[in-house]
């Protein structure tokens, strides 16, 4: 029976079973360890420092109970951002839509910023007005006050942090793409990186500044 | 502005906070327990990532393996998916350990505070956090490809939102523990 290359089972190369089975049965394990845990333990280090800035703050976020609530949603919100700018704009890269010298004037670009803006937008209302909300039920006082700077100070780092993003991933990747490596490989974890340092870091120093 | 990137992002992203906002409750309800263990808000951001990351390239190389038929949805506990398990495992009690360190060093040279509990914490965090997240991304992944769906337009949101919330509950039980 013939087999086309792709479904070729591999008993038909003639190798010994016991190569076959170390084949099959290879060291996954280990392989994954080696791999993954630089990177993983990179990606946490950078995200912990951020955790400094909050640290500092702690005594105002447990008087702010909105702010606490707020936190996780946060961090995983803009780390989503940095993941969607960095995967996109490699995939505009690889389909030949921006121009090196002239990238600011291409109209995927403007779409792709217009269009994660909007959603930073809306979701950092939403997650504001909910936090505030159930700190609201669980016996907060509602402040007006406190609530526009809730709103307003989950605004001013999402918009400001996906800004930093998108910078990064153009300048990173477009130099990366030069250079003939594959953006994704560099962008995601540098713009996860940025996105996880740069929510806790800001929120730690706007706590301090503002309360 | 693309109103389909628009719409998918907004949903996906809607549905990932609200698991950060159940996470945050939770938060908010030991505020007393939290305030014990100085050091804690430099562990949890690099926590919560560490358990993202590793339960979302979990899912992805199971889905990947499951897409090129290298293991049967029938046969879940094969050699493949005990190695992942282990290589999981391992990865978050190594990286746990270090975050530990991270946040112990952390509290002592800028806070001058000691606070060696942080590194025990972390540690049994990860441990329990493992025992949780592990079972329900194999298990998740397995189910959504027999269902017919594609695990990885899937498993991303939905690790990040379960992900958050067992984290938080693993934090909060180690402090209990310890």
């Amino acid at each position: 029976m013939r087999h086309t290359p792709t479904e070729k089972p591999l008993k038909n190369l003639d190798w010994p079973i016991n190569r076959l089975e170390r084949i099959e049965k290879e060291p996954t394990t280990r392989k994954i360890l080696k791999e993954s845990i630089k990177i993983l333990i990179l990606s946490s280090i950078i995200s912990s420092i951020g955790g400094i800035s909050i640290e500092a703050a702690r005594v105002k976020l447990f008087a702010l109970l909105p702010f606490l609530i707020m936190l996780p949603a946060l961090n995983d919100m803009i780390g989503d951002f940095g993941t969607i700018v960095a995967s996109k704009f490699t995939v505009l890269l690889y389909q030949k839509r921006i121009k090196r010298h002239e990238w600011w004037k291409g109209a995927a670009v403007h779409h792709l910023f217009m269009t994660v803006s909007s959603v930073a937008l809306i979701a950092s209302l939403f997650m504001a007005t909910l936090a505030y909300a159930i700190a609201w039920i669980r016996g907060f006082a509602f402040e007006p006050i406190l609530f526009a700077k809730l709103v307003g100070i989950s605004l001013f780092a999402t918009l400001f942090l996906v800004l930093i993003i998108f910078a990064v991933s153009i300048i990173g990747g477009l130099y990366v793409h030069k250079k003939g490596h594959d953006p994704d490989n560099y962008l995601i974890p540098l713009a996860t990186g940025i996105a996880d340092f740069g929510s806790m870091l800001v929120l730690g120093i706007v706590l301090r500044w503002l309360f | 502005m693309n109103w389909e990137d628009f719409k998918e992002m907004l949903v996906a992203e809607l549905v990932s906070m609200t698991g950060g906002i159940a996470a945050g409750t939770i938060l908010a309800f030991y505020t007393d327990k939290l305030a014990l263990i100085p050091g804690l808000f430099i562990l949890m951001p690099g926590f919560l990532a560490m358990r993202g990351s590793i339960s979302a390239s979990l899912a992805a190389r199971i889905s990947a393996a499951l897409h090129l038929h290298k293991k049967s949805a029938e046969r879940e506990r094969s050699y493949f998916g005990k190695q992942n398990v282990h290589a999981s495992f391992l990865l978050a009690i190594v990286t746990s350990f270090i975050l530990g360190i991270v946040a112990y060093a952390g509290t002592r040279l800028i806070f001058n505070v000691d606070s060696p509990a942080i590194l025990l914490i972390s540690v049994i965090a990860a441990f329990i956090s493992n025992v949780l997240m592990i079972p329900i991304t194999f298990a998740t992944t397995v189910w959504l490809f027999k269902k017919g769906y594609d695990p990885d337009n899937i498993m991303g949101p939905y690790i990040t939102t379960i992900g958050d919330v067992v984290s938080i509950l693993s934090l909060l039980t180690a402090i209990y523990i310890i």
